[in-house]
């Protein structure tokens, strides 16, 4: 009965094992989630089918698929929206990377750090930071669930805006849900801040959406740490998948080496664009930017939790003053070609997306953050056992385990 | 549960998007109050010492992709007493189940995937194609509140009623304004209810996620979406949550 206590890492998004080689010291990242093979299912299927459809790669960022999707079909008709719909759509991806984070730091990483073997421990252990963690996750959700009908797998985005808008009343309320999180998402970042972060220094290339104007969300170009970055419809160009034998998701590099998306590369790369509050929790932290330990991603992760509710507090004032009256638009479907992006809460998101002459769907291509970071993975995770050799088997094992979970792999998206 | 001790409870995730194990999460305070005398002794997704076994309930979202997975539902089946299917994929094959196996699966492959790329999944299938299964809770996804009524069913030896009534019934409550008399597709009419007929309350159709109803009239919604569009637009409709059952099996797969 082996199999019913999978070898699979626990406590990260879908099944994967880091399979160590202690002869030769290496390491594979072993990825063992089926093929579900959307982008060749998507091809000859219906506009609405392209929107509903792939959000169902991923349970934990359905919000980012559902807008990077809507981005590319957009792109792909000239679409312009109106400025509420664009605020609204960036409230919802503010929403979506405040759940996800708030679930991956506290139920799949903080045991590793509070050394527990389950989430579910905190709630009678540290019942404080238990509620504390559950009141992040439930203002994340309730974003999303105000705009999109609910907090898994909206409904209500579609091309040109929303199917249906929320009410500034209700807009209001969620306002004082994240007015009271606040002071939760400081306490994350100060807790996320005190962790003793295992010792790891690997720079690599650093990329995320430059933001128009602001962190995160939407753009049009690719920013690099490395070089001058790239416009987003030439991305395929720059980002490469192959394959590997032992995984069922492709891997990507750029120019032949391994990079980084995701909450460290944002603040790597944009932190001047940080809310006040962020950007004083991330001074007073001491953590040097940019910072090529990987561990650091959760705590960027934190970083960004914060940020993210002081974005979503100015971004309903604004919308608040607003009519929300502008949230639909009539289209006639043509042929196109377009290509989409989000920040989602792992990273660069990347959708494209062609459209036929009959209205369908004739092209569909997707590259999602964890693909994008799983070389990476390895070259870490090389790095680690350099730095460790001499110590014990186990104890090296907690700390690969550790730098995977740190990362935030969403293997279920991986493979899509 | 009448034996002795605290029910064991173990909750596993095939190939899907973990959308479902999400919503249980997303219970909250309320999933540690259902939880109170209960053990979780295996989930990979929160926890890492992991238990093989026996359970008194086994919680399965995703469906077996892979012939490992398929290997690994048998196994569980024999060590749990019962076993509830969680979400679309679990109970209908769910978005997976839209690529047909014997022609569309071996051309998609080559279309994903670069060339010596060696396939692991052969089929997308619900749990019940497999083993026998007790329970199901259906959506895409599953809504929280459902989760809870099972489980607190389960947990109290009771038998959890299914859902038996379609989709129209709850758009009736709601006043929702009828798509399909107003020549606008819909398969409210023949998929099973409990969502609340949440797209079609928020402006959008219903897509099916929650399974084909008992009884519902497959054929005579087929034909009256035939007037309405295209029937290959019909037959994508319908190959979405219900490619697994005999009504479409007999109506496009011969």
């Amino acid at each position: 009965m082996k199999d019913l206590v999978p070898q699979y890492i626990s406590k990260i998004e879908g099944h994967g094992t880091l399979r160590i080689n202690y002869t030769s010291d290496s390491a594979a990242m072993q990825i063992h989630e089926g093929e579900r093979l959307f982008e060749a299912m998507l091809v000859g299927r219906s506009i609405d089918d392209a929107i509903f459809i792939p959000q169902r790669i991923c349970g934990v960022c359905p919000t980012a698929h559902c807008l990077a999707a809507i981005d590319a079909i957009e792109d792909s008709q000239g679409i312009r929206v109106s400025k509420t719909v664009s605020d609204l759509r960036k409230l919802m991806l503010a929403g979506q990377a405040i759940q996800s984070h708030a679930l991956h730091l506290f139920f799949l990483v903080a045991p590793d750090y509070a050394d527990v073997d389950s989430a579910l421990e905190f709630a009678e252990r540290s019942p404080g930071m238990f509620h504390m963690a559950l009141r992040l996750k439930k203002a994340g959700d309730n974003i999303v669930e105000v705009i999109g009908g609910r907090p898994v797998h909206p409904i209500t985005p579609e091309i040109g805006g929303f199917s249906k808008a929320p009410t500034i009343l209700q807009l209001a309320g969620l306002r004082d849900e994240l007015e009271q999180a606040l002071s939760d998402a400081m306490e994350c970042a100060d807790m996320f801040t005190g962790f003793g972060y295992p010792e790891l220094e690997n720079p690599t290339q650093y990329l995320c959406l430059e933001g128009e104007p602001e962190y995160g969300f939407f753009g049009k170009n690719i920013v690099n740490s490395k070089d001058s970055g790239f416009p987003l419809n030439e991305y395929a160009n720059h980002i490469k998948e192959y394959i590997k034998p032992y995984s069922t998701a492709k891997f990507a590099n750029m120019r032949g080496r391994g990079f980084m998306v995701g909450a460290i590369s944002r603040i790597n790369m944009l932190s001047e664009k940080l809310k006040p509050l962020a950007s004083k929790a991330l001074k007073d932290s001491g953590v040097r930017i940019p910072t090529y330990n990987s561990f650091h991603n959760n705590f960027a992760q934190a970083i960004e939790t914060l940020h993210f509710i002081e974005d979503a507090i100015s971004r309903i004032d604004g919308l608040t003053e607003g009519d929300l009256s502008d949230t639909r638009q009539e289209t006639k479907i043509r042929e196109g070609l377009g290509f989409g992006a989000v920040e989602a809460p792992r990273g660069t998101l990347y959708y494209t997306y062609g459209v036929g002459a009959d209205e369908k769907i004739s092209q569909c291509n997707i590259i999602t953050p964890t693909v994008q970071n799983l070389t990476n993975i390895e070259s870490d995770a090389q790095c680690l056992l350099d730095i460790t050799q001499g110590k014990e088997r186990a104890e090296r094992e907690r700390l690969l385990e550790m730098l995977v979970r740190a990362y935030d792999p969403c293997i279920t998206c991986s493979v899509h | 549960m009448k034996k002795a001790g605290n029910p064991k409870i173990a909750i596993f995730d095939f190939t899907d998007c973990e959308g479902c194990e999400v919503e249980l999460i997303n219970l909250k305070e309320r999933l540690l109050d259902l939880l109170r005398g209960v053990e979780i002794v295996n989930w990979r997704l929160a926890k890492e010492g992991n238990d093989p076994g026996p359970f008194d309930i086994a919680i399965i979202e995703g469906t077996p992709v892979t012939p490992s997975e398929q290997g690994l539902l048998r196994q569980i089946r024999q060590r749990s007493e019962k076993i509830v299917a969680l979400g679309a994929c679990a109970c209908t094959g769910g978005i997976p189940a839209i690529v047909e196996d014997k022609k569309e699966r071996p051309r998609f492959f080559e279309s994903v995937y670069p060339k010596g790329y060696e396939p692991r999944g052969n089929e997308a299938k619900p749990l019940s194609h497999y083993v026998r299964v007790d329970h199901q809770i259906n959506g895409c996804p599953v809504d929280k509140l459902e989760i809870a009524r099972y489980l607190a069913g389960l947990l109290l030896g009771q038998d959890p009623e299914d859902r038996d009534f379609p989709v129209c019934l709850e758009c009736k409550i709601n006043d929702n304004r009828c798509l399909l008399e107003n020549d606008r597709p819909c398969l409210g009419p023949i998929t099973r209810g409990g969502c609340g007929a949440f797209c079609v309350s928020y402006g959008k159709r219903c897509y099916g996620c929650y399974g084909l109803v008992k009884d519902g009239n497959f054929n005579a919604l087929a034909d009256r979406l035939n007037a309405l569009q295209d029937p290959a637009e019909t037959e994508r409709m319908l190959n979405m949550y219900m490619r697994e059952t005999e009504e479409y099996e007999k109506r496009y797969m011969k």
